[in-house]
């Protein structure tokens, strides 16, 4: 026979204990209401813009962005981003959007663009770099000339030589 | 057991150039001396257009401007052989006129070459057609001022032995 019974033979103290447990938890639910209303009515009031304002003026947010910044938190969150192709998803669905051609557009149609790439076009270093191609282009063209009107050169004389039935005398003695 | 002797280093040696190349190079000059007459000619004849000048004037003009063509033409070759030795086309080749003897070019020689280069051209080219027999690869301009066409720094090689 367990003890339980013995104690209390019609189960008064289980049923009390059960309907204080209920009791409880409506209670703490209700509270759970009344504070989200509470929260609602409070950021719905005109107070709590300058409550923000408040807050975000004080040096606890200063701190609290430093901390943010500092901590691992920003990194922790760009891996987890990249682990689980967040980026990828955000881009595919921004080009399927259009909103990715809508920015391009816009962007091809302000001055600023355009300036920024003449401001480019005209810095010394492209400007260098372009030079430097055309010279380099130039030199490969007349080398590949000249390669080709030096072999073209050495059978012209041979050929002539033949014509003449002259011996086959060196093309390139060094000069004196 | 034999001493392996190492084969002397095989050293870049300037060589004469031929007919082909040459006449590139001075295909390039004639092209540049013309394209500076003609900007010239086309400027002076633009002024001339809007100016009202006698006829004898005219052709005082015509003649004058003539006679500059053969200096600019003469003093184009004759200045560039005399001072460095490459004209734009031949540097444009890496090749260079030099003396037979000698680095420099003296002016009088390089007139002398350029007398020989029309000389060269009378006889239906033939006198450039002995480029392609001389030993050193000379023409009658050549033979006359007595001058060499050589290969400059950084020249262009043919390509394998085989070929040339």
């Amino acid at each position: 026979m367990r003890l339980s019974t013995v104690a209390d033979p019609l189960g008064v103290f289980g049923r009390a204990a059960r309907a204080a447990r209920h009791g409880a938890g409506v209670a703490v639910d209700r509270t759970e209401i009344a504070a989200i209303d509470l929260l609602g009515r409070a950021l719905a009031s005109s107070r709590a813009e300058e409550a923000l304002d408040v807050v975000l003026r004080s040096p606890l947010a200063d701190r609290a962005v430093r901390s943010v910044v500092d901590g691992p938190l920003i990194d922790a969150a760009v891996q987890t981003a990249v682990e689980r192709g967040v980026v990828e998803r955000i881009s595919a669905e921004l080009i399927a959007s259009g909103a990715a051609d809508h920015v391009i557009d816009q962007l091809l149609a302000s001055d600023e663009l355009w300036h920024v790439v003449d401001e480019i076009a005209r810095s010394p270093s492209v400007t260098e770099a372009i030079t430097q191609q055309s010279f380099g282009f130039a030199d490969q063209v007349a080398g590949e000339v000249g390669r080709r009107s030096r072999r073209a050169d050495d059978r012209l004389e041979r050929a002539a030589r033949r014509l003449l039935r002259r011996h086959d005398a060196p093309l390139h003695p060094e000069p004196s | 057991m034999a001493t392996v002797v190492p084969a002397p280093p095989r050293t870049a040696v300037p060589g004469y150039v031929g007919l082909v190349t040459r006449a590139i190079a001075f295909g390039m000059d004639a092209a540049l001396i013309n394209l500076v007459a003609i900007a010239i000619a086309a400027i002076v004849a633009l002024t001339f257009s809007v100016l009202s000048l006698p006829k004898d004037l005219h052709t005082v003009a015509v003649a004058a401007g003539g006679a500059l063509y053969v200096v600019w033409t003469v003093g184009y070759f004759v200045t560039f052989w005399a001072t460095t030795g490459q004209t734009p086309g031949c540097r444009a080749m890496h090749i260079r006129v030099r003396p037979t003897h000698g680095e420099r070019l003296l002016p009088r020689r390089a007139l002398l070459r350029f007398i020989g280069l029309i000389l060269a051209a009378l006889p239906l080219f033939a006198g450039y057609l002995l480029i392609l027999v001389d030993d050193r690869r000379r023409g009658l301009q050549d033979r006359i001022a007595r001058t060499v066409v050589v290969e400059h720094d950084g020249a262009i090689s043919a390509g394998p032995p085989s070929a040339r």
